[in-house]
């Protein structure tokens, strides 16, 4: 178990932690060797050097021979370190690892030779994605070498928990001026385009008159400070789950980091296996790469696999600014115009990059959280997009009747699903005429399909219904949600009920259910999102050395169900499953209710 | 058998072997080299046998010398002819003869080819430099070879004086007190002995490789009258060819064999020399700017000859700066160079 380091945030492979000695210090951390830090203190060539070292309050390596990731493998072989227990007397132990290599034991992993990589996406993202299925959760990783003011956004993002000065120093003495987009030859700027302490006394005249080395010393300092810069806006990013938009903007200034980026989405299951499933923060949908990020593709996903309508005639409609949807002024007008016929028909609203959103889950993250920039021009990838989820929608569904009341690219983009469906909209959607097309052709689909109709109770029982389905899989809403529930509370915040006992409440900021151990125990979520614990009460959140099984399925955000022979309760996931059963430190679960069993 | 024998025997498999006709040498040149403290002119005579017998069977990682092998073993006749080929060039001066592997193996040079080719050089010589690996150089190869010539020198690629480098980064498949041996046979028949080191061999840092090259002339300094640093150029088909193609080595710094020779001045009795081959290049020693490096050649080669720190007098070069960062660093990437 690593006793040296804890995860404290996640927002998906990036982790905001704590190294656990000289009284803790954060990570994501830029450790100093040009400053002679020896918070890493290194054992050395294994070919010169064969003393393991024992530095308390230090990160202790033994004597290796690091290999970088393009090394053919029977040399990793050769130079692997023996798997003796690494105990190093009971201090915190680093181990230096090549991605085809396991080793056991160590609190902090250093990506041997990762400076060979530099530009090579593939090779860099293997790398992460290998060493971190081969190294416990709760261990840090440091990326040696590599940090630039510019990369650094990306290197987090992916999973690094320490890195270091020592690249911002060696291209300083190559004369680069680093900056977060990109670097500069010191020979080429007229001006120091910087505010920070090395260039605010300076003019590029100055700099240029010292003597090489105090010349060097100077611009090193400039690029860690802006290092520095970089990695405290991004510990921000981080805190706000907002990190995948600042590096969908930062991986721009080079195209290997684009690449990476797109890699990484191309991966899926590394990313995924870490992005929370809801969260109260904004999506932000401002680059092409938005349309592949997790969440994006994950509601796609289970909108394909998980939600099943029961109704006879689909209604297309365009998407909205506002959120929820039903709350804006488009789809109000269109509300009030079908009166009574709305209870005949299911509506799907057509947005990009979500795909399609049905109304039941409107409130569910992201379809509620999410911002795109819209300029009403649609492109290629954005259209087939939309238009795949859209036909698989009517395909996995069994619609008599497809209606698209639309406008502008929607239409489109509808036609590109190319599946049987009437268009109601002559020009705008909310003009009268198109509202009145609208009403005449739901009044002909009921006149000849004669669909049930769904009563407004029906349809907020549905909202649950659809959203447990969405969170906890196909056929869950039916056991969650009884025939004669009732729902109460003001909109969004609403509440089931059945009778007097209460099984869950939408929770809008985060866009999902909040379970009751009531509801919790009705979906029997005792083989899916459950947690189970040691033979305790919990007070509190449960920490990750107290669980002994979980569903490997279970996100960040997920709503639990807690299960031990002493308790029973319900709270939110802050951790992956699979990684809560890794793990031997961090906060598990928050707890919501829990109840002792007798 | 090490496992890096094995790598290095999968490496050999890729490796192309040069065609010539068996009566050709493999190389020869002339230069300048020391003698008794005077410049004087030197031959250099690689022959072309069937080959080194431990390159054979996997070899050094960073030696490529193995492509110079014949395809088909050369008849004696053919290594006479070789030698005939250029004997008429060698008038006077030192003349040092490699085969690809160890001259003394009499499975590559049989005994009284040996004998007639020193013989020979005997009229025109004023020294002869044989390279062999210590196995060979034995009282009765020693003292057969004094029976032909009147000055000789044994040439030993002992390497490093660290055995773990020798056999985990080099894979030479012998140890320091072999070496220590070959030269006691040698000195018992009044014979001098040359040692070549190897500057920076894989998997070790620019600071590493410039540690060990100091220690190890230190070490050897007391066995070998002469010492030639060779600094590790990337030859084709090696192992060290592999790890420089996947960016995980950098031949040494130029700065670097300076900072050796000067720090090795005066303190060993032995004459100190560096023949900077390919530097400049990328797959030879070289600086970081790309302009300084002829200018190091140059004074690293008038060392050689001259043993005069005075020939470092007037280096200097903007990036000096930024290798004595990377000797400072460089272990901080943990398996890669810091500069390439």
């Amino acid at each position: 178990m690593t006793r040296f380091f804890e995860v404290m945030h996640r927002d998906s492979a990036a982790r905001i932690g704590r190294l656990m000695v000289r009284g803790g210090i954060e990570t994501p951390h830029i450790v100093r060797p040009s400053q002679h830090d020896d918070l890493i203190v290194d054992g050395g060539n294994a070919l010169i050097h064969d003393q393991a070292i024992s530095a308390p309050n230090s990160f202790n390596i033994a004597p290796h021979v690091g290999l970088p990731y393009h090394v053919r493998d029977d040399l990793v072989h050769f130079f692997a370190p023996s798997n003796k227990e690494n105990d190093g007397a009971g201090y915190p132990v680093g181990a230096v690892i090549h991605p085809d290599q396991a080793i056991q034991g160590a609190d902090l992993y250093i990506m041997a030779g990762a400076r060979s990589i530099e530009g090579d996406p593939r090779a860099l993202l293997d790398s992460f994605i290998k060493i971190r299925s081969l190294t416990r959760p709760d261990t840090a990783l440091y990326v040696p070498a590599l940090a630039t003011p510019e990369n650094i956004p990306l290197l987090i993002y992916l999973g690094a928990d320490v890195v270091d000065d020592v690249l911002t120093t060696i291209k300083a003495y190559q004369g680069h001026y680093l900056t977060a987009d990109g670097w500069f030859d010191l020979e080429e700027l007229s001006d120091l385009p910087c505010n920070c302490e090395a260039c605010r006394g300076n003019t590029i005249e100055s700099l240029m008159a010292l003597q090489p080395v105090e010349k060097y010393d100077l611009l090193a300092k400039h690029n860690y400070l802006k290092l520095e810069e970089e990695v405290k806006r991004v510990k921000l990013h981080i805190r706000r789950g907002m990190l995948r938009e600042y590096v969908e903007k930062q991986c721009r200034s080079q195209p290997w980091l684009t690449a990476l980026l797109r890699l990484a989405d191309a991966e899926y299951g590394y990313l995924e296996a870490r992005t929370p499933t809801y969260r109260s923060s904004e999506l932000l949908a401002c680059s092409s790469e938005s349309q592949n990020r997790v969440e994006v593709k994950r509601f796609a996903d289970r909108v394909r696999t998980r939600f099943r309508s029961d109704g006879k005639v689909l209604l297309i409609i365009p998407c909205s600014a506002r959120k929820p949807y039903s709350t804006s002024q488009s789809h109000m007008a269109i509300i009030n115009a079908l009166g009574r016929y709305r209870r005949y028909v299911r509506e799907v609203i057509l947005t990009s990059p979500m795909g399609v959103v049905p109304r039941e889950l409107e409130l569910v993250y992201p379809a509620a959280h999410y911002d795109v920039a819209v300029t009403g021009a649609w492109d290629l990838e954005e259209r087939s997009w939309v238009s795949g989820c859209l036909r698989d929608f009517i395909d996995h569904n069994r619609f008599e009747r497809v209606i698209a009341h639309v406008e502008g690219p929607y239409v489109e983009v509808c036609a590109q699903a190319d599946r049987e469906m009437i268009f109601t909209s002559t020009g705008r959607v909310t003009s009268d005429e198109s509202l009145s097309q609208l009403v005449d052709q739901v009044r002909l689909a009921v006149d000849e399909l004669s669909p049930q109709p769904r009563n407004h109770e029906q349809f907020m029982l549905d909202i649950f219904r659809k959203m447990a389905d969405y969170e906890f899989g196909k056929g869950k809403g039916d056991l969650l949600v009884p025939a004669k529930g009732s729902v109460k509370g003001r909109a969004p915040r609403f509440t089931l009920f059945d009778d007097k006992e209460q099984l869950c409440t939408i929770n809008p900021a985060y866009g999902s259910l909040t379970l009751t151990i009531a509801g919790a125990k009705r979906m029997s979520l005792s083989n899916q999102y459950f947690v189970e614990i040691a033979d305790f009460v919990p007070r509190g959140s449960i920490l990750a050395p107290g669980v002994i099984n979980a569903d490997p399925q279970i996100r960040p955000g997920d709503d639990v169900l807690i299960t031990g022979r002493k308790a029973i309760g319900v709270g939110r996931a802050k951790m992956s499953g699979w990684e809560m059963i890794r793990a031997g430190r961090g906060m598990a679960v928050e707890t919501r209710h829990m109840e002792e069993l007798k | 058998m090490t496992a890096l024998n094995n790598i290095m025997i999968e490496q050999r498999k890729r490796q192309k072997i040069n065609e010539r006709s068996p009566t050709e040498v493999a190389a020869y040149w002339t230069g300048e080299d020391i003698l008794d403290g005077m410049p004087t002119k030197s031959h250099t005579i690689i022959f072309q046998t069937r080959g080194c017998f431990w390159g054979l069977k996997g070899g050094c990682t960073m030696c490529g010398y193995i492509a110079d092998a014949a395809a088909r073993p050369p008849s004696p006749q053919d290594l006479l002819a070789q030698f005939d080929s250029v004997s008429r060039r060698i008038d006077h001066g030192i003349v040092k003869i490699f085969t690809s592997g160890s001259f003394f193996d009499p499975g590559e040079v049989p005994e009284f080819v040996r004998d007639k080719i020193l013989s020979a050089l005997n009229l025109y010589a004023d020294k002869v430099i044989v390279e062999t690996r210590p196995e060979f150089v034995t009282d009765r190869i020693i003292s057969a070879a004094k029976l032909h010539t009147d000055r000789l020198e044994v040439a030993i690629g002992v390497e490093t004086s660290n055995d773990d480098i020798r056999q985990n980064s080099i894979n030479k498949g012998f140890l320091f007190s072999d070496f220590i041996r070959a030269s006691e046979v040698s000195r018992a028949h009044g014979i001098t002995t040359k040692a070549y080191l190897m500057m920076k061999p894989p998997f070790l840092t620019e600071n590493e490789a410039l540690e060990d090259m100091v220690k190890s002339a230190l070490d050897v300094a007391p066995y070998a009258d002469t010492i030639s640093i060779n600094l590790c150029n990337v030859q084709r088909g090696t192992l060290v060819d592999e790890l420089f193609y996947r960016k995980a080595y950098r031949p040494p710094w130029l700065w670097s064999v300076v900072e050796v020779l000067r720090r090795l001045h005066g303190k060993t009795g032995s004459v100190i020399m560096s023949d900077p081959l390919a530097a400049g290049q990328p797959r030879g020693p070289h600086n970081f700017c790309g302009k300084c490096d002829s200018a190091f050649a140059d004074a690293i080669r008038r060392y050689s000859l001259t043993q005069d720190l005075k020939a470092f007098d007037r280096l200097n070069c903007g990036c000096r700066a930024l290798w004595e960062k990377t000797l400072e660093l460089e272990q901080w990437t943990f398996g890669s160079p810091l500069v390439y």
